[in-house]
C-alpha cells in the first residue's frame, strides 16, 4: 500500500547520529538502502548498526519508534504568517504529516488560508520554510488565480524584508501549485485514491489543501454512504500525510445543530460533517468573526490542548493572512 | 525416542499440516529422510503440543483471585474504581466516545501508568490515525500530578520515553495483522494500546455490503487475544462513535451515539467504557502540587458494556484538563 521509495530514512528506528551518515554518504530513502551491503554500509556505521539496520529494511515494515528517537526527528511546518495560529497548531505552523480542519462561516477566510499556505509550503529552506510543492484540491470554484498572485506577491516582499536576495518569484510560486477541479464526490474519491500515482511524479509535493471537503457531500447522500465514503477518503489521507510527509489540510463548512446540551430548542452552529472528520484530524481549527474583527479558535488539538481554551485575532490584507498589529486579548 | 526430541521441530505451517494429516508421508520422509515409524512419532508429538490441558473448577477460582492482584491502573482512580480494580492483563478494554472527550488522553495516561511502575515495563502505542503526539507523553509525565510519585521516587522522563514505542503509519488492517504478528518476536510489552480501530475497520463496514469484513474484525481480535492471553498483555483499543436509533441508546449521557462498528464488536471486547461530553461551559480550575492552574472540561465515563463481572451501568464524571484529571470536589 505504501511506496517503498518515498519512506525516509528518518522513520526507521535508527539513531539519529547514524541518519546523518548515512544521508551524507547518499542514502536517503529506503529504496537506496535496499541495494547496499552491510559492508559498504559499515563504513560509516559499526557493522553491528549495519546489520540491524539491513534487518529492518528487508523486514518491509517500519519497526515502532520509542518516544526518545521520535523526539529527535526534525519535523518541518508551514507557517501561516500569523504567529497565533502558528502556535495554536504545534508552535512554527502546520506540521508536516498531520491533518488539519478550519472551517467557519462563508467568507471568514479559509480559501485565503488555503491560498495562503499552498504559497508558503514553497519557502525556501534557507528560510526556514519547508521548500515544497502544494496540491490544491477545489471543490467550490474558490481559487481566484488573480488574488493568488497578489499573495504571492505579499508574501515576495515580506520575505524580502528579512533576507536579501531569495530566488522566490512569482513564476516559481505559481508553477509549483498544482490545481485540481473536482465537480463532485466521486471525482473526489477517486483523484484522492490516485493520488499516490501523482506523489510519486512530483515527490516535492509537501501540502494539499481540499477547499473545501464538505460541499459536495451534503447533497442528496445517504448519511451512511455518506460516513462510508469520507471515511475512506480519512484513510487514504492518513496514509499519504505519513508515508509522504506531507501535510494535509482540510476546509469545512458550518451547519446547524439542534438540541444538544443546553436543550431541545437551543441551535449551536458546527463544523458539517459530524464526527467522522473529527477522528480523522489532528487539529482543528475554528475560524469565526466577532465585533468585526477575525478569530481563531483551536477546538481540537493533539499536541496543545492547553491552548484549546483560548482565541486569536488574525487578519486578512491584500498581502494574505497576518497577525493583528494591536494587542488583543485572548477571548474565549 | 529421545532422538526424536532432538530433531529441529517443524515451522509452523508444517506442524499444522501433519496434525491434520494432509501432509504425504511418503514425500515428508524422504525430504526429511525420517522413517514412517519416526513419521508417527513426531505426529504424537505435535498432538501433544498443541493440545489443551483440562483445568478444574478450585483451579480457576484461585486463579481468578490471583488475577485480581495484578490488575494496572489506567492512571486516575475513579476509572480504575469503574473497572474494578485497574485494567486486567490478558483482557481488551474498549474506549469508545465522541472526539475529544479523551480517548487518546486516557491512553497516553495508561502507557505512563505502566512504565512508571517499575524500569523493566515497556508499551507499545499502535496509531492509525497519525495523531499522537511524544513531546505531550513527556509533558504529561514531568507536569501531571498522577505521575508525581513517580518522579519523586527517581523516575527519569528519559527512561520513560526509551520503554513506550509509538508504531505510526497502521493506516490499513493489514500493516494492524503484520504489526501483531511481529509482536511475537519482539520484545515483551506489558500494555499495547491500539488508536483508534474504526478509523482502520469503519471504511470496510457499510449497510449494503456483505460479512466479508466483519470476519475480518473478528480474526484479528482473536489473533490479538491469543497473544494477549499467552504473554499475559493488556489490551485497550479505541473507538469512535456511529449514529444510534433513538430507541437503541445504551448509554444514559449520549442522546443518540454509540460505540461504532456493530454488533458484531460487541462480542469481541471484554469492557467497554464510554466517555461523553458535559456541558462545555461548566469549566472548573485545578490548582496542580506545581502550582499551575489547570482549566477543565467536565466529561463522563461509564461502563457501557462488560463480560466480566462488572457493574454496568456505573459511571464518573471528572473534569480533564490539559495536564490533569480531577473530580468535581478537587477544584476550586
Amino acid at each position: 500500500m505504501r511506496d517503498a521509495r518515498s519512506i525516509l530514512l528518518v522513520k526507521l528506528n535508527i539513531k539519529p547520529g547514524q541518519i546523518k551518515k548515512l544521508h551524507d554518504a547518499g542514502y536517503k530513502f529506503l529504496e537506496d538502502l535496499k541495494e547496499a551491503s552491510p559492508l559498504s554500509l559499515s563504513k560509516g556505521v559499526s557493522v553491528q548498526e549495519a546489520l540491524s539496520i539491513i534487518r529492518q529494511i528487508k523486514n518491509d515494515k517500519l519497526p515502532s519508534a520509542s518516544l526518545t528517537s521520535i523526539i529527535k526527528r526534525e519535523t518541518y511546518a508551514i507557517p501561516t504568517f500569523c504567529n497565533g495560529i502558528d502556535k495554536l497548531l504545534g508552535g512554527k505552523g502546520v506540521t508536516l504529516g498531520k491533518i488539519v480542519e478550519f472551517c467557519g462561516i462563508p467568507g471568514i477566510g479559509k480559501t485565503q488560508m488555503g491560498i495562503q499556505l499552498s504559497i508558503n509550503v514553497q519557502i525556501p529552506r534557507n528560510l526556514f520554510g519547508p521548500e515544497g510543492e502544494a496540491v490544491y484540491i477545489d471543490t467550490e470554484g474558490s481559487f481566484i488565480i488573480q488574488r493568488v498572485a497578489e499573495i504571492a506577491n505579499g508574501t515576495i516582499a515580506r520575505l524580502n524584508e528579512t533576507v536579501e536576495g531569495s530566488p522566490f518569484n512569482l513564476e516559481t510560486i505559481l508553477s509549483r501549485i498544482y490545481y485540481f477541479r473536482i465537480h463532485d464526490y466521486i471525482q473526489l474519491n477517486a483523484l484522492i485514491k490516485n493520488m499516490d500515482e501523482f506523489l510519486n511524479e512530483h515527490p516535492m509535493v509537501k501540502l494539499i489543501v481540499i477547499d473545501s471537503i464538505a460541499f459536495h457531500f451534503r447533497t442528496e447522500l445517504d448519511l451512511s454512504v455518506r460516513t462510508r465514503v469520507l471515511q475512506m477518503i480519512a484513510q487514504k489521507l492518513e496514509d499519504i500525510a505519513e508515508s509522504f510527509e506531507l501535510a494535509v489540510v482540510l476546509m469545512n463548512q458550518m451547519t446547524t445543530k439542534f438540541g444538544g446540551n443546553s436543550g431541545p430548542d437551543n441551535t449551536t452552529l458546527t463544523p458539517a460533517l459530524g464526527d467522522v472528520l473529527s477522528e480523522a484530524c489532528s487539529d482543528r481549527v475554528l475560524l469565526f468573526r466577532r465585533d468585526e474583527e477575525r478569530f481563531a479558535h483551536l477546538f481540537k488539538s493533539a499536541t496543545k490542548p492547553e491552548l484549546q481554551i483560548t482565541s486569536v485575532q488574525f487578519q486578512i490584507i491584500k498581502d494574505g493572512i497576518r497577525d493583528c498589529p494591536l494587542p488583543s486579548d485572548p477571548g474565549q | 525416542m529421545s532422538n526424536i526430541n532432538q530433531t529441529k521441530s517443524p515451522r509452523v505451517p508444517e506442524e499444522l499440516k501433519v496434525l491434520f494429516g494432509e501432509v504425504n508421508v511418503g514425500k515428508y520422509c524422504k525430504r526429511h529422510s525420517v522413517t514412517p515409524e519416526e513419521f508417527q512419532t513426531i505426529r504424537c508429538q505435535v498432538i501433544e503440543r498443541n493440545k489443551v490441558l483440562p483445568k478444574n473448577g478450585l483451579d480457576m477460582l484461585n486463579e481468578l483471585k490471583a488475577r485480581d492482584s495484578r490488575r494496572l491502573s489506567i492512571g486516575y482512580a475513579n476509572i480504575d474504581e469503574l473497572l474494578g480494580g485497574g485494567l486486567q492483563p490478558g483482557d481488551i478494554t474498549e474506549i469508545s466516545g465522541e472526539s475529544t472527550t479523551g480517548k487518546t488522553r486516557l491512553c497516553y495516561s495508561a502507557l505512563l501508568s505502566i512504565t512508571c511502575l517499575n524500569k523493566e515495563n515497556t508499551a507499545l502505542f499502535i496509531d492509525t490515525k497519525n495523531g499522537s503526539c511524544a513531546n505531550y507523553i513527556r509533558t504529561l509525565f514531568l507536569e501531571s500530578d498522577q505521575f508525581a510519585d513517580a518522579r519523586e521516587r527517581g523516575m527519569d522522563v528519559d527512561s520513560i520515553s526509551d520503554r513506550i514505542h509509538i508504531q505510526k503509519g497502521c493506516v490499513y488492517e493489514d500493516d494492524l495483522l503484520n504489526v501483531i504478528e511481529d509482536l511475537n518476536l519482539q520484545f515483551q510489552q506489558k500494555l499495547i494500546v491500539i488508536d483508534s480501530i474504526s478509523s482502520v475497520f469503519s471504511p470496510l463496514l457499510g449497510y449494503n455490503i456483505d460479512h466479508y469484513p466483519y470476519s475480518r474484525i473478528t480474526i484479528f481480535i482473536r489473533t490479538l487475544r491469543n497473544l494477549a492471553k499467552k504473554y499475559n498483555i493488556t489490551i485497550l483499543i479505541t473507538n469512535s462513535v456511529q449514529y444510534a436509533r433513538p430507541y437503541d441508546h445504551k448509554s444514559v449521557f449520549s442522546i443518540n451515539k454509540k460505540p461504532a462498528l456493530g454488533q458484531t464488536w460487541t462480542y469481541l471486547t471484554d469492557t467497554t467504557l464510554f466517555l461523553s461530553l458535559g456541558d462545555d461551559s461548566d469549566q472548573r480550575v485545578y490548582i496542580n502540587r506545581q502550582g499551575c492552574e489547570i482549566l477543565g472540561v467536565p466529561r463522563i465515563c461509564e461502563v457501557l458494556r462488560s463480560r466480566k463481572n462488572l457493574v454496568v451501568g456505573r459511571y464518573c464524571t471528572f473534569y480533564m484538563g490539559y495536564t490533569e484529571f480531577f473530580p468535581e470536589f478537587a477544584a476550586i
